[in-house]
């Protein structure tokens, strides 16, 4: 079947049961990616973008997590209903992750060669000096200076932006279809972030592997994505590609996002605006619209009924009562609190 | 598409223009390739191993265990030649041989029976070391397995092993011991056994949170995410990590067990004669203690001595394993 998607995540909800109720971290997400395509997941911390991804790999201890509904289809196979050799088959294999922290994700006792190879040894059942060879030009193909000999060093002989080469490499081992990168730039330095942002785009065009790229750098995401998903609080809030999104952006919120970015408030008059408030817990989400107590244009209705997701043009769509209406537009709306001082003010 | 081996790559991060790399070079820049030979990295054992002696104390302790592990050994080449028989005297001769002053001859002076108090002291210390690693080894074996399954697992298996180590606790060790020795017979194998099998549960425990600190690390995670099975997590990832604690803790617990095993000869219920132990030769002692001050001054200071060694010797492991004060 070969006109199947890639990635079909459909209406999937991932909820945790603890003691002092049941967070909903994941409350009705769907989205498609395709080969080749790279898809932008933003949102505050807590929002469920990571959980989003691990519950897709599999990787949320059950429990406390339990998926309370939807699916996961890879190529039209369910990854929530795999047995644990099966799922074990995808991971590092088909789906690959590269992680946060690269100072931590790599085991600080063995060789990086050897955690290089290691997904070859599993997947491919390669002999070790195929494996070690191959973890070289996987090196080399991640633009490490001197792989052969550096293939022989230990992680804490790397510097951040290495180590997270070194977690591309490993990544990209089997020639994932999916490369899941959860904020792989956040742990690094401004100018290390745009390198290695730079090798996954040029890696990523010579593999064709889809990738779904976490952040909360909406930069990054103008950069680098196809299509963007915005998240708040489990649900998704908005969908588009890059234009739609940055252009023409529905959601409250995701005009909160670009408020909050200090390349949007370069004119001296204006200042930086953050949205108000602190993200909702996800044990009491606030009713009707989540987004709603921080809202600045919050209505009665949007405390009491959930908005629904609804497509506007070409697949862009947004979870707002009133996305779409006329005049419900950023430029007008974007206000912000914080009076701005005239030139006498500051003068005085 | 596969990714292409072939390609070349530009380094990024050192700086110079681009650099030409290829595969039949190792990968190498080609203007590089005689450097390729260069230092292969320490491992990191060889890193623990030379903060190891740069710590004096450490380096002293372990001089000394080397030296008297040596002498252990070796003991039944030599000592009966030079010092003569240290198990058997020669009763015939006994009040010519009795209690001597050191000289010579008798380095640490003879005993009541007119043996050579240096030889019975270093045939104390090879049943007092190998006391020492064969319990301990016990130790480290059933503790290992069950700190492992308990902190890997945790829940319910968690909790039944806990408390299974918390019954062993509960009782006064050294009444285990003689109970558990009472029932195996005396002699040097059931001493080890008694001793091995009550030493598992501290080990196991600290094995346990060991185990459990190393699982929060993303590399499980990402070994994880990598597909890795359970088995592998545990044995490749998990393990070599969570090592440290217990290298640490066992050396120590060495020192402690020959402190036991010397308590148990001392009242009697372990190493039986004509065996020398340190705590056999202080039991021994007792009726000299007075007059003869040297018979059990020397068994006493071996004691200490070791003892002492093992804990330095454990406490410059621990800092020399600790990753975090690595230069």
């Amino acid at each position: 079947m070969a006109d199947e998607k890639l990635l079909v995540v459909d209406n999937l909800k991932m909820h945790f049961h603890t003691r002092d109720g049941v967070v909903k971290a994941v409350d009705g997400v769907s989205y498609e990616l395709n080969s080749g395509e790279t898809l932008g997941v933003v949102g505050e911390s807590g929002s469920g973008k990571s959980v989003t991804a691990l519950t897709m790999m599999r990787l949320i201890p059950m429990p406390p997590g339990r998926i309370e509904g939807g699916d996961v289809l890879f190529r039209g196979e369910s990854l929530l209903k795999m047995s644990d050799p099966e799922i074990r088959k995808i991971r590092g294999n088909r789906i690959a992750m590269v992680f946060q922290d690269p100072m931590t994700s790599l085991n600080p006792v063995y060789r990086v060669g050897r955690q290089i190879a290691e997904p070859l040894i599993l997947h491919k059942h390669m002999k070790k000096r195929d494996a070690w060879a191959r973890a070289v030009e996987l090196l080399e193909l991640v633009g490490i200076p001197h792989p052969a000999s550096r293939v022989n060093d230990y992680p804490h002989q790397f510097s951040g932006g290495m180590r997270q080469r070194v977690m591309i490499a490993m990544a990209l081992a089997n020639d994932p279809d999916i490369l899941i990168a959860d904020e792989p730039t956040t742990a690094l330095d401004v100018t290390i972030q745009a390198q290695i942002l730079e090798l996954m785009e040029e890696l990523q065009k010579r593999t064709g592997a889809a990738i779904i790229l976490i952040t909360h750098d909406l930069g990054v995401v103008a950069d680098m994505a196809d299509n963007v998903l915005v998240m708040y609080a489990g649900r998704p809030v908005e969908y588009g590609n890059v234009d739609q999104l940055f252009y023409r952006p529905l959601h409250p919120y995701t005009w909160g996002l670009m408020d909050s970015l200090p390349e949007y408030a370069v004119d001296e008059k204006s200042t930086l605006c953050p949205i108000k408030g602190q993200p909702p817990s996800l044990i009491n989400v606030p009713s009707g619209c989540a987004f709603h107590p921080r809202c600045p244009f919050a209505k009665p209705v949007c405390t009491t009924d959930v908005p629904e997701y609804r497509v506007f043009d070409d697949g862009h769509g947004a979870a707002c009562h009133f996305a779409g209406d006329a005049g419900f537009t950023r430029g007008e709306a974007a206000t912000c609190e914080i009076p701005v001082p005239t030139d006498e003010e500051v003068a005085s | 598409m596969p990714i292409d081996n072939k390609t070349f790559v530009e380094p990024t991060e050192d700086g110079g223009g681009p650099v030409r790399h290829h595969l039949e070079t190792g990968g190498a820049p080609l203007d590089q390739v005689a450097d390729t030979s260069g230092e292969r990295s320490r491992t990191l054992w060889g890193d623990a191993w030379h903060r190891l002696m740069r710590n004096k104390l450490a380096l002293v302790a372990l001089a000394y265990l080397a030296v008297i592990t040596l002498l252990a050994i070796t003991a039944p080449l030599w000592a009966k030649q030079l010092f003569g028989d240290p198990l058997y005297s020669d009763t015939t001769k006994i009040m010519a041989t009795r209690f001597l002053p050191p000289s010579f001859q008798h380095p640490m002076g003879t005993d009541d029976l007119g043996l050579d108090i240096f030889a019975r002291v270093i045939y104390g210390a090879r049943i007092s070391l190998m006391v020492g690693f064969v319990a301990t080894g016990i130790s480290v074996v059933i503790g290992i397995i069950f700190g492992a399954i308990s902190g890997f697992y945790g829940g319910i298996t968690d909790s039944i092993i806990m408390r299974l180590t918390d019954v062993f606790l509960a009782f006064p060790y050294i009444l285990l011991a003689i109970l558990l020795i009472s029932l195996m017979g005396m002699g040097l194998g059931p001493v080890l056994v008694a001793i091995g099998i009550l030493g598992w549960t501290t080990i196991a425990r600290v094995f346990r949170s060991s185990i459990l600190s190393v699982k929060q690390n993303d590399y499980v995670e990402a070994a994880r995410a990598m597909g890795a099975s359970d088995l592998r997590i545990m044995t490749r990832h998990i393990l070599p990590n969570a090592l440290a604690p217990i290298i640490v803790y066992a050396t120590m617990s060495i020192g402690g067990v020959i402190l036991t095993e010397a308590a148990l000869s001392f009242l009697g219920v372990g190493i039986q004669p004509p065996t020398p132990s340190w705590g056999r030769m202080l039991n021994d002692a007792q009726s000299y203690v007075i007059t003869q001050p040297a018979l059990f001054i020397w068994p006493g200071l071996a004691i200490i001595l070791t003892v002492l060694a093992f804990v330095l010797l454990g406490d410059g492991l621990r800092d020399a394993l600790d990753v975090k004060v690595s230069e």
